[in-house]
Formats: C-alpha cells, sequence, structure tokens
C-alpha cells in the first residue's frame, strides 16, 4: 500500500488533485475512518490561567533570570533584504506547496505574494505555502536562488544543510551536496548550522564543507558575481566546482586521473564555455577536450 | 531578537506551547495531574534558565524538560478521551442502527489507544487531536521525522487491526 498520500493527508498537506486520487486509495479505505474519528477526540481540559498563575508563584520563590538586552535589531528589519540561497538536493521540497523549478542553463523569476522577488539559478527548486504567506514567511530551497525580501517579518529559507533567516540584510548562501556556504554583503545574517547558530555582518562570510571545519571569511564585494554570469569559489572542492560547470552549462564533465577533492580558489564565466574551462583546467595544470556537451578533462601524462 | 526573560515574550511562549505540553504528557502517560505538574516543571524551568535559552530554542527546551521529567519514572494509566460535542451532533441525524454501531466504533477506537504504546499513542493523537505536523512532532520527541511517520503508519496499523479484526 503506497502511504505517501496517506501522510500528506494526515499533515493537511495534499493539494486538490492529491486529495482525490487519495480518497480512492486503499490507505483511505483502510485508515480514513479510524483517523477521522480520532481527530474527534479530547484529551482533559487544560486550565492555562491557573497554570501561569501557580507557575508565576513558583518564579518568585527562585532567582528570576538575568535580563540580558539583545541589540536592539528593529531597525536593521526595516530594511529590505536581498538573499541568496543554494542547496544541492531536490527530494528535500517534496509537498503539497507552491513549487518552481528551473531546468538545466536556465533561470526564472519568482515574485512571492508580499512582492519579495526570488530569481532561480539553473537547476534548482523552490516551495512556499502562498496561502499561510502573511503569516510565516518560510521557504524550502534546493539548488541556488537569489532573493530580494520586502520588509515584514522574519524571512526564513530552509536547505537540507541549514536554515538562513533573514534579519534585514542581503546574503549570499551556496549549498551543494552539503558544503555550505554564506556570506552576508548587508545587515545581519543568523546561520543555523548543525544545531550551532552563528550570526553574520556586512563582510562576514561562513563555509563549512563537508568533512571540514567551518571557517569565517571576510568579503568584499557587493553581491555575488553568479547574478553577473559568473561563478566564484574560494576553496571549494574541484568536483563541486565542475558540478556547477554543468548545471551552468548543461553539459557532462568526465574526469580522468583529477583529485576531486583538490581546492579550487577562482571563477568561471557562464557565457563562453572554452574559456570557463580553460579558467578551471590551467590552475590545475590539466587538459580538456570537448564536443557535443561532452567534456573530458585530464591530467596531461609526461610532459 | 527578543529575550526570554522579558515578561512579554515568556508569557507568549506560554500561551503558545503549554497546552501542547499539556497534552504531550497526558497522551504519554493518560495522568492529568502530572501532566500539570510537567508544564509547570517546564515552564519555571525556562524561566530559572531565561538567559541562556535563546527564544527560538524555547519550545523544544519546555519539551525536553516535560518528556525527561517521568521518563521511566511513571507507568502509562489508562486513558481517557472524551469526543468534542460538536462532534456528536453531527451524526444526530443518522438512523439509530449507524448512531449504535458509530458509539461502538468509538467504544472500540479508546480500548484500541489504550494498547498502544506511548511512544505510538503519543505521535498519533498530537497528530489527530492537536493537528501537529510530523515535523513538530519529531522536534517535541527529538526523533527524525522518518521516524514519527512509521509510528503512525504502525499506529494505524495496530488501530485497525484492534477494531476491524482484520
Amino acid at each position: 500500500m503506497n502511504e505517501d498520500l496517506l501522510h500528506k493527508w494526515l499533515n493537511n498537506e495534499l493539494n486538490d488533485t492529491e486529495r482525490q486520487a487519495f480518497v480512492k486509495s486503499d490507505a483511505f479505505a483502510a485508515y480514513g475512518k479510524i483517523a477521522k474519528e480520532a481527530s474527534a477526540l479530547r484529551g482533559a481540559e487544560f486550565d492555562a490561567d491557573t497554570a501561569f498563575a501557580a507557575i508565576k508563584a513558583k518564579r518568585h520563590a527562585t532567582n528570576p533570570g538575568k535580563v540580558v538586552r539583545m541589540p536592539a535589531l528593529g531597525t536593521l528589519l526595516k530594511i529590505a533584504a536581498v538573499l541568496v540561497v543554494a542547496l544541492g538536493t531536490f527530494f528535500y521540497l517534496n509537498n503539497g506547496d507552491d513549487t518552481y523549478s528551473t531546468d538545466l542553463a536556465e533561470t526564472l523569476e519568482v515574485r512571492l505574494p508580499d512582492t519579495s522577488e526570488v530569481r532561480l539559478n539553473a537547476g534548482s527548486e523552490l516551495a512556499y505555502d502562498a496561502k499561510n504567506w502573511a503569516n510565516v514567511r518560510e521557504l524550502k530551497l534546493s539548488g541556488e536562488a537569489y532573493f530580494k525580501v520586502a520588509k515584514g517579518k522574519k524571512f526564513t529559507v530552509h536547505t537540507q544543510a541549514g536554515a538562513v533567516s533573514v534579519l534585514g540584510t542581503q546574503f549570499n548562501v551556496r549549498e551543494r551536496n552539503g558544503h555550505f556556504e554564506v556570506v552576508c554583503y548587508e545587515g545581519l545574517v543568523q546561520v543555523d548550522h548543525k544545531g550551532e547558530q552563528i550570526k553574520l555582518s556586512a563582510g562576514q562570510g561562513f563555509r563549512a564543507l563537508v568533512g571540514d571545519a567551518s571557517v569565517a571569511l571576510t568579503q568584499t564585494e557587493s553581491g555575488p558575481s553568479w547574478i553577473q554570469k559568473e561563478s566564484s569559489f574560494e576553496s571549494w572542492p574541484l568536483a563541486q566546482v565542475l558540478a556547477e560547470l554543468e548545471r551552468q552549462y548543461d553539459i557532462s564533465v568526465a574526469t580522468e586521473n583529477v583529485d576531486p577533492q583538490a581546492r579550487f580558489s577562482g571563477s568561471f564565466t557562464h557565457t563562453d564555455l572554452d574559456l570557463a574551462l580553460k579558467s578551471i583546467a590551467a590552475p590545475f595544470n590539466l587538459t580538456y577536450t570537448q564536443s557535443q556537451g561532452k567534456v573530458r578533462l585530464y591530467a596531461q601524462s609526461n610532459p | 531578537m527578543d529575550n526570554v526573560c522579558e515578561e512579554k515574550v515568556y508569557s507568549q511562549l506560554f500561551e503558545q506551547h503549554a497546552k501542547t505540553v499539556f497534552n504531550f504528557i497526558f497522551y504519554k502517560y493518560g495522568n492529568e495531574e502530572k501532566a500539570n505538574d510537567a508544564v509547570q516543571e517546564a515552564f519555571v524551568k525556562l524561566w530559572e534558565n531565561c538567559a541562556k535559552v535563546p527564544p527560538t530554542k524555547a519550545k523544544s527546551y519546555v519539551y525536553t524538560i516535560a518528556n525527561n521529567l517521568y521518563l521511566n519514572v511513571i507507568k502509562a494509566e489508562k486513558i481517557r478521551l472524551k469526543y468534542k460535542e460538536n462532534a456528536e451532533q453531527k451524526v444526530s441525524h443518522e438512523s439509530p442502527e449507524y448512531l449504535m454501531e458509530e458509539d461502538q466504533f468509538r467504544q472500540k477506537l479508546q480500548q484500541a489507544l489504550d494498547g498502544l504504546s506511548e511512544a505510538h499513542r503519543t505521535t498519533f493523537l498530537l497528530n489527530r487531536i492537536d493537528g501537529k505536523k510530523y515535523a513538530e512532532i519529531a522536534e517535541m520527541e527529538g526523533v527524525s521525522v522518518k521516524a514519527i511517520e512509521k509510528r503512525m503508519s504502525q499506529a494505524l496499523k495496530f488501530l485497525r487491526e484492534r477494531i476491524d479484526g482484520i
């Protein structure tokens, strides 16, 4: 029995088409009545007022917590924010939300209900709940996207590697196959990564590559380079750089005698494949051949 | 961001989460008094540690305190649940036979719920009665969403076997 729709139904996440399919399914026949009847049940009454009064009485018997004032972020929140988020895999977004996706070598502009704008980079997918957008500004993203966030409540982008919340800012996030990089260009960004919360202010960055300790970055550019049709990397694994090249040009890259973990610092253009290949091959002293969307990249033997 | 030590933030957290903490413990152990105690314990602790717990972590903090309070200490009792009023009115136009069948179904459902393990019952009722999504329940229980999905499947299967004898 396929239970995917059942679980979506239990989470109130079915769209109309799925709902029609679900009511005809075996899972609905078997469990629909039990689930419906159970939701008519009620537990014991909870008297919140009495409980809160009791807690207040107990609180006074103990030392009240020290009040630590955080810096006022109210003013920062008023700044419209721009952010870019990137993420690797697609299955993360599988639910009933509004979903947008881009193919290889394609970008897409999406306007959110509050006039925030999102620009999706190649091979990316974005999902959010449009109906509930006024209450919860939360999106799920896989791939890479550039956000211009309108003023309003906290704006959070969830990725598989971590969540990024806008506290009033411009920032750039790249996440590919667990490799995670966030750079803040303006204002303040909070990054949640593996239970760790890091606040980044303008010019600061954070990078956590798979298998490496996270490092702090400094940044002097005014925005991410891919908007200007160029991909930049600092100490990224070569395999991830080649994966990005494949996404940008819709090509496949085969390597021979190349260390995929070698670190690449530099950039490549999105408009000239030959030039882009040169940019990547030259620092590693590699040679390449290309024909019909297939690239072979290899180490020169016996010079 | 706001601070839990601020009365406004604190009482807002109480409003948002106290009832669910209560239900969380009640579904586990079937004991109203213990559930009330757990709410008080969790929120007093939250106050005592308000400077150390950021607001975003407060939710999982109170669930963890409440959950740990009775871990391996008390045995689950028979859980008493009621049907909400309007649910009963809704079926009142039906024939007496149908109503009796419904009544029997509900009795069987209640009995079957008692047979579920603590973990399965808590997950099932938080989803069904409180409308909590799997992700939220996973956060409360400190397990993966996949684990909650599995619990729901197993709970439904168990209940169906008990009720229909399938």
